[in-house]
């Protein structure tokens, strides 16, 4: 029986496609059967980030209306075979779903797959309460910027409204320099304000930029620091006992990644 | 506020800020949450003291300014007093 996890923020641009995407690759490259649902209807987004764009037939409006059984519609990835995409319809828009039919399609695809990782739109309207209706649990990502986690304060108290219990944070995009110089929120000081359980903390990193130019993904790549946290991050889905790469306010995230790649 | 010279960073700002702006948004969109406070309040008070209870009013607001210490929200609950029950 999978699991399903929805990615979700409130305010757009923070990182939830880049997270789905690295969640989903780590995953996979554990050897655990996947599928990504891209449920940002009308502003699809999820297939270009894996660089899948090209291989889209059938989408996730095509299967909740039966034009052709989900597994018509998965995108196998191109390095993952346990990898799959199931694209949002890039010509309709968010009521071309409802909450009942993600809720079906979300139960019979944890039959057969591991994970199921939802990338939510942005906002807390119709496609927010789609994306959400069949998840067991959510991701909420935020950036250490005012405006981000006060979204997030808001999502996390729809998330609880929902009955989604279990509801983890990632805090995305510090700058070790910034948080130094007392110039950014600190983990804890979000942790402080959203009370809430931490799956961990992605630093700043061109290399995600470099990964997503490309249509891949950062979790694979050994020197990424961004990489780093994300393997640390997908480890942490799949075994809750692996503890938490910190934030260190002095030596900055980026030191400490780098002493673990020494060691290894 | 004057005698808090030491220049702020920018980190606890935000903080402050947003910790402000969160609890407001929580009672904002919480109007069940508010009603229990306010029910809970009454009950305690208007054993000792006759209050106007259709003018109570709760809100979140910024100590800054207001004789207290600390950075952090503080809970302000105004209840127009009619006249004392205790001696």
């Amino acid at each position: 029986m999978g699991e399903v996890i929805v990615v979700t923020s409130g305010k757009g641009g923070v990182g939830k496609t880049t997270t789905t995407a690295n969640i989903g690759t780590g995953l996979a490259s554990m050897g655990r059967s996947v599928v990504l649902i891209d449920a940002d209807i009308g502003l699809r987004n999820l297939d270009v980030v894996m660089g899948l764009e090209n291989r889209i037939v059938y989408d996730l409006v095509d299967v909740v209306e039966g034009k052709c059984r989900y597994k018509q519609a998965l995108i196998r990835d191109k390095r993952y075979p346990e990898l799959h995409l199931l694209a949002a319809a890039q010509t309709k828009d968010k009521s071309a779903v409802s909450p009942e039919q993600m809720v079906k399609l979300c139960s019979q695809l944890t039959d057969e797959f591991d994970f199921i990782i939802i990338d939510c739109p942005a906002g807390i309207e119709q496609g927010f309460k789609n994306a959400i209706a069949g998840a067991h649990k959510a991701i909420v990502v935020a950036t250490p910027e005012v405006s981000s986690v006060r979204d997030a304060d808001r999502i996390v108290g729809l998330l609880k409204s929902a009955d989604i219990s279990e509801v983890w944070l990632i805090l995305n995009r510090l700058r070790p320099d910034l948080i130094r110089r007392g110039e950014m929120m600190t983990l804890e000081d979000v942790v402080d304000i959203l009370a809430i359980d931490v799956l961990g903390v992605v630093p700043d990193d061109e290399a995600i930029v470099v990964t997503t130019n490309r249509g891949e993904a950062a979790v694979t790549e050994a020197k990424s620091p961004a990489g780093a946290a994300f393997r640390n991050i997908v480890a942490r889905i799949v075994d809750e006992n692996v503890p938490m790469l910190e934030v260190q306010e002095d030596g900055g995230f980026m030191a400490k990644i780098k002493k673990i790649f020494r060691k290894g | 506020m004057f005698f808090n010279s030491r220049k702020q960073k920018s980190g606890e700002i935000a903080k402050n800020r947003l910790q402000l702006v969160i609890y407001q948004d929580r009672m904002n969109t919480n109007p069940e949450l508010v009603d229990r406070l306010r029910y809970d309040i009454l009950q305690v008070i208007k054993s000792y003291i006759d209050i106007d209870e259709g003018a109570l009013d709760i809100k979140i607001s910024s100590p800054r300014g207001a004789a207290l210490g600390e950075d952090g929200p503080a809970l302000e609950v105004n209840i127009p007093i009619k006249g004392w029950k205790m001696r």
